[in-house]
């Protein structure tokens, strides 16, 4: 079985469970902003933050706001996350785990080894502020990953990329069996909802991801891509 | 640099320092019983660092304390040390300086929030606006517009006080009256700055912006570092006296007057600002010694010191500006709170603590800065 490195492992983990203290254990919420809030916002406001900027700027908010987090239960966090706007979306979630697995196993950082986007100014955001400005189509280009074509290839921190390019899942698990049958654990933060984990059956290796049994059903939207970042590869 | 030691200028100084703390010092009661009376008092809902728990016993503590060392200063240089070439427009810079903070600190309690209409909208507008003379009238101020909303974007929390373009153009006509003076009054000797190792250097017209900048930036540093009882107060007692010392060793006993005046004055203030404090400074204060701070170090021919003298006041402010721009640029915070002062609490330093620190520091930065002023 494949599992990821440890500190990674760790990343996903404190998203799965965000910890507010006293036992208040939440998945973290999934958030896109709107375009025009992006400038000037810190990478936690627009969806892209790391776990432990998450918890801080949920306290931060409460304080200004003049609310108690302390005095406050899981299910009422969570609400005002939503409402607050704090979470983290499916490229952002990916983005932070990959960086931390390419900065575990190959001692380098993942923004830098990315190729920017084309385009002046949106390269200059780029460099200046990787974390904020990466998306799908970032990770998912030919000039930063490749096609993994059989589903028996796959490793841990392989992406799949569903809705043509629009959301992103990352494989945390993988475990073959005998005979052609294996499982991948895959961690998305999924739209409408949270960070989560899911799993997939391999039971025909001639066949595409698509194709092989989906425990979540919902997750397997058409037009799937398995790819892994060049720098994992 | 001639050291000047006059014993006449230091005994009178002396005498300045204790006459304007005996002032202040049965001011203080007064100004405090004025300000509760009037419920000029720090208020939750308008200062985001209140959302720190142990902030929250700040309010109704009385606002504008400053005023006690403004209108002491004020008087006692008017009364005693009134002289044209030297103590008129650091005390006319002071006063309006004061006058800006006050109306903020009064608009902060009183007024009526106000809004800046975004460039997108006043666009629209002249776009779409049904009346013509409303739309020439959104495009000839476009430019005004976007005035306000740079420093919209750039000011923290616009609220109800003075906005940030207002402050900043009252900031800029202190720092103007300033070079003016400096420029045009004082004659071609004050054209130059002082290099530390190397000595003065003619740098003529440009010695303008450089004092309105220097002007604009102090006062602002001053008035951040006023976030926590007795950090503002003890700095600029320090940062004073050491431009009390500069003063006594160039020989100039006008401006070493004015400094002692000064220290006298914030040395009771302190006294009634410690924690916990019986009232704050406010923006009247801070802004106007901010400025006033800066004028003695140009006036003094000591900008380049002034980095040392300030240490506090300008560490401050560049921590938020560093925050600012970490934000903005690299969307990620540099400090858990700015300015640094909110950093260290919400580290779990206790006020006190903080204050003390701040002191201790700003006093090593103070004796460098004075050995350099020396060379």
């Amino acid at each position: 079985m494949q599992v990821l490195p440890t500190k990674t492992q760790k990343i996903i983990d404190a998203y799965l469970q965000l910890d507010f203290g006293d036992g208040r254990r939440i998945p973290c919420p999934y958030f896109i902003n709107r375009p025009p809030r992006r400038r000037g916002s810190l990478a936690v406001l627009v969806g892209k933050g790391r776990p432990d900027e998450i918890i801080e700027e949920v306290f931060a908010i409460a304080r200004r706001k003049r609310m108690d987090v302390c005095a406050m239960d899981a299910d009422d966090i969570r609400r005002y996350m939503l409402e607050w706007g704090i979470g983290i979306d499916c490229s952002g979630f990916v983005s932070r785990v990959l960086a931390e697995m390419v900065c575990e196993t190959h001692a380098e950082s993942l923004f830098r080894s990315l190729k920017p986007p084309s385009g002046l100014f949106r390269r200059i955001a780029f460099r200046l502020n990787p974390a904020k400005n990466i998306s799908v189509a970032d990770l998912a280009s030919d000039q930063n990953s490749i096609v993994v074509a059989n589903v028996f290839d796959a490793r841990v921190g392989d992406m799949i990329v569903t809705k043509s390019g629009k959301h992103i899942l990352v494989v945390s698990r993988v475990n073959y069996g005998e005979k052609g049958y294996g499982m991948l654990t895959y961690v998305q933060s999924k739209e409408q909802g949270y960070v989560s984990e899911g799993h997939i059956i391999l039971s025909a290796p001639e066949r595409h991801l698509a194709d092989q049994n989906w425990q979540k059903p919902e997750d397997c939207v058409p037009e799937i891509e398995h790819r892994r970042l060049r720098v994992l590869s | 640099m001639n050291i000047i030691l006059s014993q006449f200028i230091v005994t009178k100084s002396l005498l300045f320092v204790l006459v304007s703390c005996a002032i202040a010092f049965v001011l203080a009661p007064f100004v405090i019983r004025f300000l509760n009376r009037f419920n000029i008092t720090r208020r939750t809902e308008f200062d985001s660092s209140m959302g720190i728990v142990h902030r929250q016993a700040k309010a109704g503590t009385p606002i504008m304390g400053g005023m006690v060392v403004v209108v002491t200063v004020i008087v006692l240089t008017v009364a005693f040390n009134w002289e044209q070439r030297f103590t008129y427009v650091p005390i006319g810079v002071l006063g309006i300086s004061s006058l800006l903070g006050g109306m903020d600190d009064l608009l902060n309690l009183f007024g009526k929030k106000r809004r800046i209409r975004s460039l997108s909208h006043t666009l629209r507008l002249s776009r779409v606006h049904r009346d013509w003379w409303v739309r020439i009238f959104m495009v000839l101020t476009l430019p005004w517009t976007a005035f306000k909303r740079f420093f919209y974007v750039l000011g923290s929390d616009p609220g109800k006080g003075i906005q940030p373009h207002e402050k900043i153009i009252f900031q800029f006509l202190a720092g103007a009256i300033t070079a003016w003076w400096i420029y045009f009054k004082l004659g071609t000797q004050w054209q130059s700055i002082w290099i530390p190792f190397y000595g003065d250097v003619h740098i003529g017209f440009w010695i303008i912006p450089l004092v309105i900048f220097i002007v604009m930036f102090t006062a602002n540093a001053v008035n951040v570092a006023d976030g926590l009882d007795g950090l503002s107060g003890g700095s600029l007692v320090i940062a004073f006296s050491s431009m009390l010392l500069l003063a006594w060793m160039q020989g100039n006993e006008y401006f070493a007057f004015l400094n002692a005046s000064a220290v006298g004055a914030l040395l009771a203030y302190t006294y009634f600002n410690i924690k916990p404090a019986r009232f704050q400074m406010g923006d009247v204060g801070s802004l106007g010694l901010g400025a006033l701070l800066a004028v003695l170090a140009i006036a003094q021919n000591r900008i380049l010191i002034l980095p040392f003298i300030g240490f506090i006041f300008f560490g401050e402010l560049v921590s938020v500006i560093a925050q600012a721009v970490s934000r903005r640029v690299f969307g990620r915070k540099l400090l858990k709170m700015s300015p640094i002062h909110h950093h260290f609490e919400m580290l779990g330093w206790s006020e006190e603590k903080i204050v003390m620190r701040f002191w201790v520091v700003n006093v090593i930065a103070v004796f460098v800065g004075v050995w350099i002023a020396m060379h």
